[in-house]
């Protein structure tokens, strides 16, 4: 018999769940937009980042035995390397290349993480402690973890330092300049390979963030890259492409479409809700529900 | 075909027939000929692909998905509806089409590479489908009992006979792909793949035909799938996941996309990897192939067959030495130029009623109107930034006016997608060269005809007397234009290795293989020197006495008062002055415009 009140509670907690898991969409979604304005491309590899970062973080943290706020920022530190490492070894070689290439080399790259991920950690699910001990807080009957505030506090902090930095910074105007026409930028002193290369960074560090703030929820597994990266995807065209704060709020959409299909539909099909919703933004409103179609009609991708 | 491409196929045949044969003593390797059906079941779903890759310039990360649409359509139809096996493959093949219309027709309009997430996307929810419809599909555990094939009542259960069954259809899809590359579809989709926006100009309905590239990849994939059930008889969903995609993906790039031979060679290596070679990594084999990809994208992205010979280009360059440039002596046509026979009073070929281009906040075009009167040479004049382009832009369709009428005759034109307004009439050459680089000389000309000319996929695929009759005529029509613009000696030139002025001289032959009836050249005297600039406008001359009407835009001020009957000045974005060279040259608005206020 399900009453009035116990469905609300359902209701409140699914939009918790969606809030949660919506937020970490977001930040995936953000790590495309880096990416993205300054070079164009869209790197299939940052699924790949979160997975990464939320492995590294059950190593230091349960391997090493680390504090959670050490294995954290190791972690981090982590990410920003093969971040590095995929900008200094992969993409800077393929340089005169096309989109349609580039695409398929940060394919390629995925899979090699992936594959190395299977290699070093096997096809066990992780879990990680939560960043700070104690019970769900209880709201009108639904639990909400300490873990979720983790999650939102980390994001909004995320949000909000990278607006400041591509609103206000020289640094972040110029990688802004560098994806509009890299060759203009070039011509007024903009180092462009630098510019290319602190996006990669960036963006895998905020990958790495994001699976590190995942695991304690959802476990992390090698092969949980693709579907992260693909719904981050999701929530970064839904939000229109380079958009932060269309990231934020597209990546919550997300995340309650899903929870709320889990609860009431069918949780087999959680996955393809997002991914229907995905398919339903590119067919209809590409620019993405916050982008303008002006501006979108200016970009390449 | 060329002679080439007849080579190859015929080698590659005689080698498929052979191969059971040759491997037959060795008993060690007895099972590759299973392997090889395999091969030739995967090869169906890299031969669209790679074309969509190749020539359309468009990732699909959902070939598995089309894969398996026809896999478990012909295993649900002939198990649960006992369905003939031959019965269920087209309508495998018909579901797997009519969903890659629906996925492809909304992203294909789009620029740039949507397709490929929207495929991910799309592949991630067939699996899960797959998975999760387990009264049909069996889900994870997948179906069994499947039934094998039959012809003329026979059971097929030999490999050997697979195997020769399985390669014939392989060849006849290798057949189909190189009719269609060797003909004007073929010449659209490299057009394409070169510079869209160029091609859209000369009639070539881009998005239309990357959806119909699409649509024939995935009807092969879902043959291929068809076959694959009836060969294995069980079917599991692990086979037509993300991971499947990607492995034909990388059988395409391994093979090159630029050659279709590609596919079935980078095709035949992977599948023995993956069969035989590589199972020692068992399931780390994702880390070697993701590993094989990115050397090849790094180190070799155009493939295993880049390696076999030279680009073509080099070769048209040696057949076809360029002659010393003749001297024209340089005189207007046989008609003596007229401006007085030009009827005022005819209905103007072109009206523009207050076209308005704004970007943004920036307005380049302010509420222009001004008639074309049909069979003059308009010239289109004003300082840089003054709109020019833009106007062009806007009545070739490349760009939509933000308001305002743009109407041809009577057809009102503005808005519409420029390969439609290429088949109404108007033809353009770009600012800055947009040739078709790798096709020869005649092949860029051949493309203009596009819009005048009609067979399809179709057609062309299975060569048709009337795309054969259609594709003999437009050779013929293409040679005499060139002959007209005097490129004929150049026709099997790579337009690529022309030098500048036959480059542009060529781009305005395309242009008028489209049979323009208005044609607007932007600024076709940039970049040439004065003896050019001679031919350039004999050239113009020439056209213009055909019946064309000629719009242009030009900075170099000699040829228009040479050659324009009427001269259109813009400034800012405002037509400032109109007439003809005499008093443009007189009226002191366009004197402050050019030098500022005296």
């Amino acid at each position: 018999m399900v009453t009035g009140s116990s469905m609300g509670t359902d209701l409140l907690q699914y939009t918790v769940t969606g809030l949660t898991i919506g937020t970490i969409y977001a930040l995936v979604a953000i790590g495309y937009d880096i990416i993205y304005n300054v070079t164009e491309i869209i790197n299939f590899a940052q699924g790949e980042f979160v997975v990464l970062g939320g492995l590294f973080a059950v190593f230091f943290a349960v391997s090493l035995h680390l504090p959670i706020w050490l294995a954290f920022g190791a972690s981090i530190a982590v990410g920003t390397l093969i971040g590095y490492l995929l900008d200094r070894l992969v993409i800077r070689q393929a340089r005169n290349t096309t989109v349609m290439s580039l695409i398929i080399i940060t394919l390629a790259v995925s899979f090699i993480l992936k594959g190395g991920a299977m290699l070093a950690w096997g096809k066990d699910p992780y879990n990680l402690p939560a960043f700070s001990s104690g019970s769900p807080i209880i709201l009108a009957g639904a639990a909400i973890q300490l873990q979720a505030l983790w999650i939102f506090g980390v994001s909004a902090l995320v949000v909000l330092a990278l607006t400041l930095f591509f609103r206000r910074s020289v640094y972040g105007k110029a990688m802004l300049a560098c994806a509009d026409n890299p060759n203009a930028a070039r011509m007024v002193g903009i180092p462009v390979r630098l510019m290319v290369l602190i996006a990669f960074v960036l963006s895998a560090a905020i990958g790495a963030a994001a699976g590190v703030l995942i695991t304690p929820i959802s476990l992390m597994e090698y092969n949980h890259g693709a579907l992260l990266g693909l719904k981050g995807f999701g929530a970064a065209v839904l939000g229109g492409l380079g958009n932060f704060h269309g990231a934020l709020a597209a990546g919550v959409v997300l995340g309650l479409v899903e929870s709320y299909c889990a609860g009431y539909l069918s949780s087999g099909y959680k996955d393809a809700a997002a991914l229907v919703l995905l398919l339903l933004v590119l067919f209809l409103k590409p620019e993405g529900l916050f982008g303008s179609s002006e501006a979108a009609k200016l970009k390449r991708f | 075909m060329s002679k080439k491409d007849w080579l190859v196929f015929l080698g590659a045949a005689i080698f498929i027939a052979l191969f059971p044969l040759i491997i037959h003593p060795f008993k060690a390797i007895s099972d590759y000929v299973d392997v090889m059906v395999f091969a030739g079941i995967f090869t169906m779903v890299c031969l669209g692909l790679s074309l969509l890759m190749g020539y359309a310039g468009q990732i699909s990360l959902a070939q598995a998905a089309f894969f398996g649409i026809g896999a478990y359509s012909s295993g649900i139809l002939t198990t649960h509806f006992d369905f003939n096996p031959w019965a269920a493959m087209p309508l495998g093949a018909l579901l797997a089409g009519v969903v890659a219309w629906l996925v492809g027709k909304p992203t294909l309009r789009l620029k740039g590479h949507y397709l490929a997430m929207a495929t991910l996307g799309f592949g991630v929810i067939v699996e899960i489908i797959l998975q999760e419809e387990v009264q049909w599909t069996g889900g994870p555990s997948g179906m069994a009992d499947i039934p094998g094939l039959k012809i003329a009542g026979f059971n097929i259960i030999n490999e050997t006979a697979w195997y020769y069954l399985v390669w014939t259809v392989v060849f006849l899809m290798i057949l189909f792909c190189l009719n269609v590359i060797h003909s004007r579809m073929g010449r659209a989709l490299k057009a394409i793949h070169e510079d869209e926006r160029a091609a859209e100009s000369m009639g070539v309905p881009t998005a239309k035909y990357k959806v119909q590239v699409f649509v024939l990849s995935a009807i092969f994939a879902s043959i291929g799938g068809s076959f694959y059930t009836h060969y294995v008889c069980c079917l599991n969903p692990s086979s037509f996941n993300l991971m499947w995609s990607i492995r034909f993906l990388l059988m395409v790039m391994l093979g090159g996309i630029h050659n279709l031979w590609g596919a079935p060679l980078g095709t035949v290596l992977l599948t023995f990897m993956g069969n035989e070679w590589l199972q020692v990594f068992a399931e780390f084999d994702i880390l070697v192939y993701g590993g094989i990809l990115l050397v090849v994208m790094l180190f070799l992205p155009g493939g295993l067959v880049s390696l076999f010979g030279r680009r073509s280009r080099l070769d048209g360059m040696a057949a076809a030495p360029v002659p010393p440039h003749a001297e024209v002596p340089v005189t207007y046509g046989a008609e003596p130029w007229r401006p007085d026979t030009v009827n005022e009073g005819s209905a103007p070929i072109l009206e523009l009623e207050d076209v308005t281009m704004h970007f943004g906040g920036l307005a380049a075009l302010i509420s222009i109107s001004y008639q074309v009167q049909p069979g003059l040479i308009q010239a289109v004049i004003g300082p840089n930034g003054a709109g020019k382009t833009t106007l062009f832009n806007c009545i070739s369709g490349v760009l939509k006016p933000t308001a305002g009428k743009i109407i041809l005759e009577t057809r009102l034109i503005n808005g519409l997608e420029p390969h439609l307004i290429a088949n109404f009439g108007v033809s353009r050459t770009f600012q800055q060269v947009a040739l078709f680089e790798s096709m020869s000389v005649l092949e860029n000309v051949m493309l203009g005809r596009h819009p005048r000319t009609r067979s399809g996929f179709f057609a062309t695929g299975l060569r048709l007397q009337r795309m054969r009759r259609e594709e003999k005529r437009i050779t013929e029509e293409a040679l005499n234009l060139l002959d007209f613009v005097g490129l004929a000696q150049v026709a099997h030139q790579s337009a690529g290795t022309l030098p500048f002025g036959k480059q542009k001289i060529l781009e305005i032959a395309r242009a008028l293989a489209t049979e323009p009836r208005l044609l607007l050249l932007d600024e076709p005297a940039g970049g040439l020197n004065v003896k050019e600039t001679e031919v350039l406008g004999e050239l113009i001359h020439k056209i213009r006495c055909q019946g064309i009407t000629v719009m242009l835009v030009e900075h170099d001020m000699s040829l228009i008062m040479d050659i324009s009957d009427r001269i259109l000045v813009l400034n800012f974005g405002l037509p400032i002055a109109s007439g003809t060279p005499q008093e443009t040259r007189e009226n002191p608005a366009v004197i402050e415009a050019y030098l500022g206020e005296v």
